[in-house]
């Protein structure tokens, strides 16, 4: 993606993240309406840029710049979703600031050169997939913690902004139920466009990615199957989502960490 | 000045742990209202849950009044002292207006002050207590709050206790929707709450209360279960809300008896209301993971929210108050300014009367009836006159220019208030008078 164009895009999160805040503290249709409009323009914008990239390009972008803009486009896209289709504009101001977070190292890093996919056509998908899972995660952990910040406002029995703003218990816990399932299946395809498809000869190598990508499929096999067959919800679904976003970030890093991986 | 005086405390001033310890049982509001009674003041005694306030009329108030913080500190303890509030005259007046127009409750706007006060003024009838000057106010107060709830919308947000409570309780739950309620106590707030879940689409409404006959009839015409409360334990595993409203003494719901359906719940939350004053649950419950335990006091907390919307509506309403307040203490000078007026000219017609007699009968002479009158007339002449400035100034005493004070000083002048002192004392003014002009 040219500077020019990611300089418009972060522009355009910037004020959509901004404008969410806003919206929190004081309820304004217009001001929702300006930030559903602006980030929505970044995101296609930073679609189209892809778009134009990937044309002109002899292989697919990796790397620093590629894997965190995708993250945090990943992001900006669930944020929007959760409004326009949930009705609630209070994550985006939880999630558009994450994602904008997210997005530093894209700014200021510098993007690597295309790389061949060929003898790795699952490559794409692969990544695709990875990044959508890790969207999904980091969103089930920022539902996560509204959860357990709402959770501490009931039981401190403060009953101010955040009270009023935060959509109920119940509400958070089961989207972040869904989230986890949704994040664990993107996580599963993953693993396995990963292993089995996307590297020429498959197979394992046993890095610190993969033994904590695994590691992170286990924590989320476990809160799946606890959720599904032990009732396992609350404030324990909560921190079990923190705790695999933990080690799914640590993996997901290690992709621009030298040494970590193979 | 307005002969009312108004003491005690309510959840302004008292957090609910101290209110509880001074909720009233029907016996001990009786017991109250006789011993302040024999102070020789009319008595009302208002206990809710949110308040312990009686109202005082008479001039023996200010020592009636020491009686009831007495009895307050005894019941509450030496700290509710200090949380006593003494509203006197004008002031407590518009307390109690404030009061029936639930402008001073929890939920400003909630239906049910209204009835409480009107149930404490019929006890206090029946119990002998109150006189005219607290019948007038107490209707007075009734009549104000009727104009508050027609006239503004200051009942229409956040309806009751009951709706604000609920309230709450979706915060945790999202909703009351399709859940499992159980309301311990059938009363009149366990009735309210109950009727109120149902409207919201409760699942299942499960009542539960010692007295069998009033859980059935509620529950029959609210389709909903009944249980004892000895099957608690059972019911705890299963309902996402409890709204408790008994009138137990001690705490229902106690940490261990949380603890133990823990366990089998794997985490699903579970909402205590307490609408109980004193409280039907142990607040240490609050503290146990997936639990969540409000009193009345959170609800007035998280209530503040809802203020400022309402704010328009009780300003509307504060005026109303401000006016029926006004209107009544106009009423209130005439009907104990017009008396003294007829006091006062009546005394003064009856020594220009005397007088006159003595004067005509201390001469050796027939009068005849033309000297009788002019002698007669002159006396009343002299009266007139007198009268004339006072009698002006005190029928325009219960204009809002006047001085509403006027007609208590006026008595006290004139010594209207012991009639015995004032005739003695008229007679030994007319003696001396008399000697000073013998002819």
């Amino acid at each position: 993606m040219s500077r020019g164009l990611l300089s418009i895009v972060v522009h355009a999160y910037v004020a959509g993240a901004l404008a969410y805040v806003v919206h929190l503290l004081g309820p304004n249709r217009l001001v929702r309406a300006l930030a559903r409009l602006t980030i929505g323009a970044g995101l296609l914008l930073q679609a189209a840029a892809w778009v134009m990239a990937a044309q002109g390009a002899q292989g697919m972008a990796l790397g620093l710049v590629a894997g965190f803009s995708g993250l945090a486009w990943g992001l900006m896209a669930l944020c929007l979703i959760l409004d326009l289709g949930g009705s609630r504009p209070v994550f985006g101001a939880f999630l558009a600031p994450a994602a904008l977070a997210v997005l530093a190292p894209a700014i200021w890093g510098d993007a690597s050169p295309a790389v061949s996919t060929s003898g790795m056509s699952w490559l794409p998908a692969h990544v695709a997939v990875a990044l959508a899972g890790m969207a999904i995660f980091t969103g089930a952990a920022a539902v996560a913690g509204m959860y357990l910040l709402m959770e501490r406002q009931m039981k401190t029995k403060r009953f101010g902004l955040l009270f009023a703003r935060l959509p109920s218990l119940q509400f958070l816990g089961r989207l972040n139920t869904q989230l986890v399932r949704w994040g664990f299946l993107a996580l599963s395809l993953t693993l396995l466009t990963g292993v089995f498809f996307a590297r020429p000869g498959g197979g394992l190598r046993w890095d610190f990615k993969e033994v904590a990508t695994f590691f992170a499929w286990g924590v989320f096999a476990l809160l799946v199957n606890g959720h599904t067959f032990r009732g396992w919800q609350g404030r324990r679904l909560a921190w079990g989502t923190v705790a695999g976003f933990a080690v799914v970030f640590a993996s997901f890093l290690s992709n621009y960490v030298s040494g970590l991986r193979s | 000045m307005m002969p009312l005086r108004c003491v005690g405390l309510s959840h302004h001033q008292a957090p609910v742990a101290v209110r509880e310890r001074l909720a009233l049982t029907d016996a001990e509001r009786e017991a109250w209202t006789r011993r302040f009674r024999a102070q020789g003041v009319e008595v009302l005694v208002l206990s809710t849950c949110n308040r312990v306030e009686v109202f005082l009329a008479g001039d023996a108030s200010e020592r009636a009044s020491d009686e009831v913080k007495a009895a307050l500190a005894a019941q509450g303890g030496e700290a509710v002292s200090s949380m006593c509030v003494e509203r006197v005259g004008e002031s407590a007046l518009v307390h109690l207006f404030r009061v029936a127009a639930s402008l001073d409750s929890m939920v400003v706007g909630e239906a049910q002050i209204l009835g409480q006060l009107k149930d404490a003024f019929e006890e206090s009838r029946n119990w002998g207590a109150v006189g005219s000057v607290l019948t007038r106010m107490s209707e007075a107060s009734f009549g104000c709050a009727k104009r508050v709830r027609s006239e503004t919308g200051v009942g229409r947000a956040a309806t009751s206790l009951a709706s604000a409570a609920i309230v709450l309780a979706e915060k945790v739950l999202g909703g009351v929707a399709g859940r499992q309620a159980l309301v311990l106590g059938a009363g009149e707030f366990g009735e309210l709450v109950a009727r109120h879940l149902m409207s919201q689409g409760v699942g299942a409404l499960t009542i539960a209360t010692r007295s069998p006959e009033r859980a059935t009839a509620l529950a029959s015409a609210l389709n909903a279960r009944t249980a004892s409360l000895e099957a608690l334990d059972a019911l705890l595993l299963d309902v996402d809300l409890v709204v408790c409203s008994t009138a137990a003494p001690r705490p229902l719901i106690s940490v261990e008896r949380v603890s133990r359906v823990l366990g089998p719940r794997t985490g699903r939350p579970l909402v205590f209301i307490d609408l109980a004053v004193p409280r039907d649950v142990d607040p240490a419950v609050h503290a146990l993971s997936d639990v969540f335990v409000y009193d009345l006091d959170d609800i007035q907390s998280a209530q503040q929210e809802n203020v400022a919307a309402r704010a328009a509506e009780a300003l509307k309403a504060e005026r109303i108050v401000a006016e029926e307040v006004a209107r009544f203490g106009q009423a209130w000078a005439v009907r104990t300014g017009v008396p003294v007026l007829a006091q006062l000219r009546a005394h003064a017609e009856a020594i220009a009367r005397t007088e006159a007699q003595r004067t005509l009968s201390q001469f050796d002479q027939d009068w005849s009836e033309r000297q009788r009158r002019s002698v007669e007339a002159m006396a009343q002449a002299i009266v007139n006159k007198l009268l004339h400035a006072p009698t002006s100034k005190l029928r325009d005493s219960h204009l809002p220019s006047g001085d509403g004070r006027l007609a208590e000083v006026a008595a006290k002048l004139f010594g209207l208030v012991e009639d015995e002192d004032t005739e003695t004392g008229a007679e030994g003014e007319s003696a001396s008078s008399s000697e000073g002009t013998k002819h």
